[in-house]
Formats: structure tokens, sequence, C-alpha cells
């Protein structure tokens, strides 16, 4: 029979907290796949564009870009790809990480009377989220192909690490998003900075424009994780050469260490966070 | 199957503090850090110390008033917070009658809504397709399941929610005042429905409603900031003690359309009530009689004294009457409000002139049986059938 223990003084380490989440995968996973459904059904029911809300934002994006640049507004350099195709799978990306890093508190503010009321295994929450995001990168994925294909963009052996990197991409958004959450949760500030920094942050990246290797933005560029992530993505996908391999894969470790950590932390979190956000 | 000891829980009443104390908590908890057990500034135990014992074929009631950390208990049991102090150990599947359809989403039909319910109670994909037929017979909504529940109304939402809950086999239920809404029918069903689910698991039972605590439960305990004083079998006691705390009830006396009622008191005997009231009349009315309505005190209606046929004579004007009525007690313990209604013969037959409400108040000391307010005494004796059935002729 199944017995649980609720104690004040019970410390569980790290490594019981995941095998708890491991143990409980298949609930958390079944909870996950209803809650994206729900949250699916009822978005599109109320929406009359559907699906298109999911690529919408990126190509109205792309389209400014590329209606500046042939406008001789603003001028870098040549893109190794046509310019639409280059601003477009940079915005698609960003958008990816985006809602990779919004989507846990998303989730979890947004079920927040759930979690109040009902004893739920809580990772489901984050793992709908995580569904959701999918979903919509699907669809992005269409719109990418179907513009390479008008562009007659051919590609190679490379895009094998295209996956790769579209994962790494939303580990790197979910596993912040994550370690977001506790003080996200209690105090709405963090919501507000990060609708204002995002923006800012991806201007920073070289999304609309091809990566510069001069000056402070060049050293800076050097430095920013995510420059790494969306460049290499993005030059496996147009078959480019991967330039930063090396930096890429230790990219990937950290984050690895970083989502472990922050679930760990989540659900350690939670009751506490839960007691003090209402009844 | 279920054991408390010495559980507490601390909030704070103020809410900046307490998000502040929150991230405190967070990373003293991350870090492995013991938790703070003296209260801080602005903080108090909304539950402190509790303890207790439930085995299997066990109902045990919590009632107190509202504040008494019954529902922060309840969570803690339900292992949505943590305790302060103390542990909880529950052996087997814990299930909850607290919020009934939490989670539901208004603009999906009913039908989508028990599936997203279903599994955020923990049931699988299957499970409720094998028992969908079943919850939606118990809820009777056949019909709308196909419907937004936007459209369903409060009502429909709580049947829903608790067909799609009633469906659970817990080995612990936890339930918290949801037999509250619903019509009476519904409500009979859902009590029904949970003393069926009683035999096969421990009950743990909050709610406000006497009957429905000395109905189920076999054991009580009373909660009264935080602190809680356990009954054990003895549920009339307890249930003595919540009711011995209910709200003052102050008899006043009120003035209706040209009456008046001057003074008034009812007093109760070892064999009789005796009601008198004086009341003083502006208008000539012909001829009025009484009736008195008698409430406990959760204002419920459990008795009427009927008029015996005597009326009496208002033939002038600001004339003042004292009445008298002395009726049999059949009544336990506890306090007792009185309404007078007031009557005026006519041609027509009767037509009411007045209802004094709360005219007169009263309090039967003593120990109470149970939480009934009326007794009968009977003549107990062996009987044949043919003895009462003449006995009822007469």
């Amino acid at each position: 029979m199944r017995k649980v223990h609720y104690s004040a003084t019970q410390r569980d380490s790290i490594w019981r907290i995941w095998s708890g989440i491991i143990r409980s995968f298949s609930a958390s996973h079944a909870l996950a796949l209803r809650l994206f459904k729900r949250d699916l059904n009822a978005e599109y029911r109320r929406t009359i564009l559907g699906i298109f809300w999911a690529f919408i934002p990126p190509l109205l994006t792309s389209g400014l870009w590329i209606f500046l640049r042939s406008n001789n507004v603003i001028s870098f350099g040549a893109t190794s790809v046509p310019y639409p195709l280059f601003v477009l799978t940079g915005t698609m990306l960003w958008q990816i990480f985006n809602e990779a890093i919004n989507a846990p508190l998303a989730s979890v503010g947004a079920n927040k009377n759930l979690l109040l009321k009902i004893n739920i295994p809580r990772e489901g929450l984050l793992f709908s989220g995580l569904y959701m995001l999918l979903f919509n990168l699907t669809v992005k994925m269409i719109i990418i192909a179907l513009a390479f294909f008008i562009f007659g963009q051919g590609i190679s052996i490379r895009i094998l690490l295209f996956p790769v990197g579209v994962a790494s991409i939303i580990l790197c958004g979910f596993s912040l998003g994550l370690l977001l959450v506790p003080i996200g949760m209690l105090y709405g500030d963090l919501r507000r900075i990060l609708i204002a920094v995002l923006p800012f942050l991806m201007y920073l990246t070289p999304v609309i424009y091809p990566p510069v290797k001069n000056g402070f933005l060049g050293v800076l560029t050097s430095l920013n994780p995510m420059a790494i992530l969306l460049n290499t993505t993005r030059d496996a996908l147009t078959d480019q050469p991967l330039t930063s391999l090396n930096e890429f894969l230790l990219i990937n470790v950290v984050v690895l260490l970083l989502t472990f950590l922050g679930m760990a932390i989540y659900k350690i979190s939670m009751p506490l966070i839960i007691e003090r956000i209402g009844s | 199957m279920v054991q408390v000891k010495s559980v507490s829980k601390k909030f704070s009443k103020d809410f900046k503090k307490s998000l502040q104390y929150g991230l405190t908590d967070l990373t003293k908890e991350l870090f492995g850090h013991k938790r703070n057990v003296t209260l801080r500034k602005t903080e108090f135990w909304a539950v402190r110390n509790v303890s207790f014992n439930l085995r299997k074929g066990k109902c045990l009631s919590i009632v107190g008033h509202n504040g008494a950390g019954k529902s922060t208990l309840l969570k803690m049991l339900n292992g949505i917070i943590k305790p302060d102090e103390g542990e909880i150990t529950i052996h087997g599947r814990v299930g909850a009658l607290i919020e009934l359809g939490a989670g539901f989403n208004p603009i999906l039909t009913g039908r989508e809504n028990v599936f997203s319910y279903g599994i955020v109670l923990g049931f699988t994909h299957q499970e409720i397709l094998n028992k969908y037929a079943d919850i939606v017979e118990f809820a009777e909504m056949g019909e709308f399941m196909e419907t937004p529940i936007q459209n369903y109304s409060s009502g429909m939402k709580i049947r829903l929610g608790f067909a799609v809950a009633a469906q659970m086999e817990p080995d612990v239920l936890i339930i918290d005042e949801v037999l509250a809404v619903g019509d009476v029918k519904f409500r009979i069903k859902c009590f029904n429905k949970i003393a069926e689910l009683a035999s096969s698991c421990a009950i743990i039972f909050v709610s406000h409603n006497v009957q429905h605590v000395s109905r189920i439960s076999n054991l009580l305990i009373f909660m009264e900031s935080g602190q809680s004083t356990d009954y054990g079998r003895d549920v009339d006691a307890g249930m003595r003690k919540y009711l011995k705390h209910d709200v003052e009830i102050k008899s006043k006396s009120k003035e209706i359309r040209g009456m008046k009622i001057l003074d008034s008191r009812a007093k109760p005997f070892k064999d009789r009530i005796e009601f008198q009231f004086q009341m003083l009349f502006e208008n000539k009315m012909g001829k009025v009689f009484f009736e008195l309505d008698l409430f406990d005190s959760e204002l419920k209606l459990i008795a009427k004294i009927p008029s015996d046929g005597e009326t009496f004579d208002i033939d002038n004007e600001n004339q003042t009457i004292s009445i008298k009525a002395v009726s049999q007690n059949h009544l336990t313990s506890g306090k007792f409000v009185v309404n007078i209604w007031a009557f005026r013969l006519t041609q027509d037959g009767k037509k009411i002139v007045g209802n004094f409400q709360n005219a007169m108040a009263f309090e039967i000391e003593g120990e109470a049986v149970s939480a009934t307010k009326v007794v009968f005494d009977a003549d107990w004796s062996l009987g044949s059938f043919s003895d009462s059935q003449e006995s009822s002729d007469q």
C-alpha cells in the first residue's frame, strides 16, 4: 500500500527528489498531456486564426526587418544565406527561446487554482507548457521548410545537428524559466522584468543581423551563450560551417545541470510557495 | 491509516511580510537549514499541536468556527502544504472532495472537462472512459455533456465535479464542506455516496452542518484558534461544545404597522415552556390571534405553536393586551428564538397582520442527549399490533 509522509524536518537529497520525479513521470505526463489538450482546445476555440498565431509574431518581425533592410534604413554585412531566410530562422529560433523561458512561470501561474486545491504531480504543469511549446515548434518548422523551398535553399548532413540545437535552445530557456518560478510566483515583478528585458536581449544577440566579430558587441556576442546556441543552430540548418562547436557543447552541459537543479528546486519550493500565494 | 503527530502551521497576517518570510523559508529549505519554529513578527499559529489517529472504517469530523484552522489542517493532510512542526503519515490513496471542479475550463464541454478533471484527480484516461457512463448518470446531465460548461448553472458544475470525484476509490477520503451546495435531492445523493464509501475507507469530514456531522461521524475533534480538542467517540459532547459557542441571539422587540411589543419573555420549565408578551395595538383590529414559531440556535425552524382557537378582541385604539401561552417542553438543550405571528380574523378567514422576528429568546441549560433539539417521551411496554391500532383510532 502506498504510504505518504509529510514532516517538518524531512529533507530529501537531490537524488531522492529526482527518483520521485522519475517514478511519478507517467502520472505527470498524463496530466500534462490532458492540460495541454485542454489549453489547446480552449485557445483555438476562441481564436479565429488558431494555430497561425504560432508563427505570426516572428513572421511580422521578419517582415519588418526585411522591409527596413531593403529600403537601406539599416545596413549590416552580407548574410550567409538570403536575408529573408536568415532573419526568418533567427526570429523563429529566438521566439522558441522566448516561449521556453516564459513557459514554466506561465503554466504554473495559469494553474494556480489547481495547485492550491488539489495534490497533483506538480511537474505536470511544467511538462504541459513544454508540450505546448513543442506543438508551436512543429508549426514553425513547417513555415521554415516552406521558406526554404521557396528560396531554393539546400540542406546537408549538418542538418542533423539542427534538432540538437533546437533542443538546446528550448532547454536553455526552460531551465532559466524554471529557476525563476519560485520567486516569480511570489513576486509579480519578475514577470514584468522578463517582458522588459527579453526584447533588449534579442537585439544584443545576432538574431536579425549577422554575428559581429569586432568591437564591444563582438566581445559581447562571443560571451553570449544564446548567440552561440542560435548561431550554431542556424548554421546547421542553413548549411554553414560550424565555428563554435566546443562552446556549444559546454553550454549544453551547463544547461543540463541547470535543468537538473531547477527541477529539484521547483519540487522543494512549491509547497512553500503555495502556502504564500492564496487559499 | 492516518497518523497526525503534533502538527502545527503558522501564517502571517501581513501580506508583504508573508512573501518575505516565504523567501527566507525557501532559501533555508534549499540549503537544508531547519525551519523557524518560533513566531516571527505578524505571524500566528493557524494550526497548533494537532494530533490524532484514524483507522479504516472510521469517520472523523472536524468542527469549529471560521478561521479555526480546519482547512489548513486538511491542506496539510492532502499534501498541498507542509507542516511547520510535527508529522503526518498516511497509508493508502488519498481522495479529496475539496474544491469540486477545480480546473474546469468554461469554454470546453462537460465531457472534455470530465476528462481533464478526472486526470487531475489521478485517474487514467482508460479509467475515465470506463466510468464515463456512471459519471454522467450520477450527475444526471446526459443531455448537457456536449455543452460548454460556461452555460451550466453553478449547481450543475458542482454536480458534475462531485460525480467525477465520487468515482474515486480512496483509502482516505477528505471532505470539506462540499455538501453545502446543490439542491436537496442531489445533496442526499452525495451523502448516500459518501456513506457507501465510508465502509471501505477512513473519512475526515469538515462541515458546519450539525445534522451531517452527527449522522456520519463516529469520532470528533473540535478546533478553536488552531488548537484542537479531541472528543473521541463522544461526538455529542463535541457538538455541544461547538454549538455552545454559537452566536448570541438577542431578543428584540419591534414595531410593525401600528403594533408594538412592549414586553416579552419565554421561560422554560422542566415540563413546560411559558411564553408571555404584551402588545400594544394603535388601531382597532377586531378579533386577533397569535402563533409562535420556534427556532434553534442555527435559526432552523423546529416547531410551531399554533393558536388553540382562542381569539382576543381589540375594540379600542391604543389597547394593550398581555398574552400567555403555555406549551409542553419537548426541547433538549441549547438556545432558542421565537417569532410571533399576529393574525386578524376577517370574514374571508385569517389575515396576517404582523410577524415579529426574534421576539423572544431563551436558553435551556443542561446536557443534551444528542445533536437533536426535540425529544419525545414514550411509555415503553410489550404490546401487540392490534393494541396500537386501537389507540390510534381514539
